[in-house]
């Protein structure tokens, strides 16, 4: 994902509910958080499931298996859970409503 | 140890390691034990390792013969020395296999299953497995240079005394 | 357990003569059973658990025991040793199913939920439940469900646990004598694991641990020492009971000349063959004295191991009571790394005198195994120890019971029988 990718539609992502997408079969969950728009990988690092239908509290995510936690911002991973690696991270730019994603900060 | 010279006569067949393995299995169940050590070449490795332990690369055995000598020892101490319930053991051997050949020397495989019968017991699986084999034809019958029994067994009930 | 079974336990009354009768229910009663797990391995005791080199690398774990209970001995990512309960502390499933291997945490099977190494909870799916609903309380707190912890002491490469927090520091708890020779076999170079050997013996633990105890039946009911003259009765042999019963040891000198002297002593063994010879002589001779000092033996660390150096063959022997009227053996073979292949080679050879198919070990399980429905059909029997006298004192003689004497004076104390 080298180009930034038409993923989602801005009006469909809620203040404090988790948006999950795909592109390509990369899973990729958006966050609106303070009026901003984030974008991180979706799959845990620790076991395989979908961060989404996690806790989603302040800049932070949280993952419904074991409580890992990682920054929507960044991707990166908080210590104290089990995973220890991070997520992908995303850039993020809105046009006409249309929200877009490419690999990276 | 020089190996001994072999008799290569033929390829070894399926139907002629049944015949060992069914000689062999007979030898055991008539505790004729004198005559186990005829079934080895003089080089022979003999084992009986857990399946714990083979599968993890752990060496020990729980009975380890490098050498026929050893093999003749483990039956002299058997014999003469062991002090052990007396027992009927059967050993039921299937799914022989020829595995791999190379240089008139063939690797098979083969399930075994011994039912044990003590005094006051009902018979009980004593022991359940896998032969592994290297096979050589040495003065025109068929001996182990290598038999390595892997048992499944979790832990050996009581005693291992016969061989397997 | 209830006040009222324990207290049924101590109304039994110890035979009058002290310990030189000891009374055959302590092998069969299931109070008595009770009782002595719960004062001894989950009491005031160090339990060994394993070798280092069972747990080599960082993020590696063993299964083991303590008592009846199960155990995860485990190395964290920084190489610390930690030994957990391998019951999870959710329902109380077993967490751990293969023997060793390798892993980052712990997850059990059942509600996946997730312990690092060190047993702390780290997280349990659907904490916070699904769309708003179920999930744990509000006020649940992961720090305080996590698993069952036991103090661990690591000496050399042997690696012990208790859930005691009073016992002594371990150190001061084996004493001197043992760990003089526990160092001698495990601290001073770095261990190599050789594999296990595992045994389920019907018989209550004690007559197992007694058995090691006993020179006395050596000679006669391991008649391949005799046989190829491998030990002597009139050899020098030395039995010595530690912290008033509590441990021993016992070791004698190899005199690889006494094979060639005629002995009054085994001569009276009747069934000695003086003309059979092993053929292997490498299976039965210190052919490198890797400790330089001639020495062989093996000592009894309460409640739970024993630990033999047989020529070159190292083995420790754990005791695991599985019941009042069975015990599992296990049997975990060692040398060091830095082996060559002839000591190696030896040590495999070597292997064959002990364990479930031992020349010196098998006749062990096999009497104990048809002696427990004896003791178990007659519990007011007794039985009788006056070999070498009435005293628990350290004897220079194989024909003496002091070791199984000792062993019944502290037990007694401990237990208030």
């Amino acid at each position: 994902m080298s180009d930034w990718v038409r993923i989602a539609d801005a009006s469909e992502i809620a203040d404090d509910e988790p948006f999950a997408s795909e592109w390509n079969g990369e899973a990729i969950a958006l966050y609106r958080h303070e009026g901003e728009i984030f974008a991180i990988g979706d799959i845990c690092t620790h076991e395989h499931v979908r961060l989404s239908d996690g806790w989603f509290e302040g800049d932070r995510i949280e993952c419904p298996l074991h409580q890992s936690c990682f920054e929507i911002r960044t991707g990166k991973v908080i210590e104290g859970g089990p995973a220890s690696e991070d997520v992908a991270s995303y850039q993020v730019k809105v046009e006409d409503g249309a929200v877009f994603v490419k690999r990276g900060i | 140890m020089t190996a001994p010279v072999r008799d290569e006569v033929g390829r070894i067949t399926r139907g002629e390691l049944r015949d060992l393995f069914d000689d062999y299995a007979a030898c055991l169940d008539a505790e004729a034990l004198r005559e186990f050590p005829a079934f080895f070449t003089e080089d022979a490795k003999y084992q009986v390792i857990s399946r714990e332990n083979h599968d993890d690369g752990l060496e020990h055995a729980s009975i380890f013969c490098l050498g026929r000598a050893m093999i003749e020892d483990r039956v002299t101490a058997t014999v003469e020395a062991a002090l052990y319930q007396p027992r009927s053991l059967r050993h039921f051997v299937s799914g022989v296999r020829i595995t791999g050949e190379e240089n008139g020397e063939v690797r098979a495989e083969a399930n075994f299953l011994i039912i044990e019968s003590l005094v006051e017991r009902e018979p009980r699986i004593l022991m359940v497995g896998r032969y592994l084999d290297r096979v050589v034809r040495e003065d025109g019958s068929l001996k182990f240079r290598e038999r390595t029994c892997v048992f499944d067994n979790y832990r050996i009930r009581t005693t291992l005394v016969i061989p397997v | 357990m209830s006040d009222t079974t324990l207290r049924n336990a101590t109304d039994r009354v110890w035979p009058e003569d002290g310990v030189t009768r000891v009374p055959a229910w302590i092998y069969s009663d299931p109070e008595i059973y009770a009782k002595e797990l719960k004062v001894f391995h989950y009491g005031k005791t160090w339990n060994f658990v394993g070798l280092d080199c069972e747990v080599p690398e960082p993020n590696s774990f063993k299964r083991s025991w303590v008592g009846e209970r199960p155990v995860i001995i485990t190395r964290d990512a920084e190489g610390e040793i930690h030994v957990v309960e391998n019951r999870c502390a959710h329902r109380g499933s077993l967490l751990c199913w293969k023997n060793r291997g390798q892993a980052k945490d712990i997850t059990c099977p059942y509600h996946h939920w997730t312990y690092n190494l060190s047993g702390d909870l780290m997280g349990l799916p659907f904490l916070r439940g699904v769309q708003g609903k179920g999930g744990m309380p509000r006020d649940f707190d992961k720090s305080k469900n996590g698993l069952t912890k036991l103090r661990v002491a690591v000496r050399g490469g042997s690696i012990w646990a208790t859930y005691s927090d009073e016992v002594a520091p371990l150190e001061e708890y084996l004493g001197p004598e043992i760990l003089m020779r526990l160092d001698r076999l495990v601290s001073r170079r770095p261990l190599r694991l050789l594999g296990y050997s595992r045994q389920i013996v019907e018989s209550n633990w004690k007559l197992y641990w007694e058995n090691s105890r006993d020179p006395y039946h050596a000679t006669l009911m391991h008649p391949f020492l005799s046989t190829f003259g491998i030990l002597r009765t009139d050899g020098d042999y030395h039995s010595v009971p530690l912290q008033e019963g509590r441990h021993e040891y016992t070791y004698s000198q190899y005199d690889p000349e006494l094979k060639n002297k005629t002995s009054e002593a085994s001569k009276q063994i009747k069934s000695i063959h003086s003309d059979l010879e092993v053929k292997d002589k490498e299976v039965v001779s210190s052919v490198v004295d890797e400790f330089k000092d001639g020495m062989m033996g093996a000592f009894q660390v309460f409640p739970t191991i024993l630990v033999q150096q047989y020529f070159n063959c190292l083995v420790v022997r754990h005791v695991i009571p599985k019941g009042v009227g069975a015990h599992e053996l296990s049997w975990t073979y060692f040398g060091y790394a830095d082996d060559d292949e002839t000591i190696n080679r030896l040590r495999l050879k070597q292997s064959n005198l002990v364990g479930p198919a031992g020349f010196v070990s098998l006749e062990d399980s096999e009497v104990l195994s048809l002696m427990q429905p004896v003791v178990e059909s007659c519990p007011d029997s007794v039985q009788v120890l006056e070999m070498g006298g009435h005293g628990t004192e350290a004897q220079s003689t194989m024909m003496t019971e002091t070791l199984i004497r000792a062993f019944y004076d502290f037990y007694r104390r401990e237990m208030g029988l």
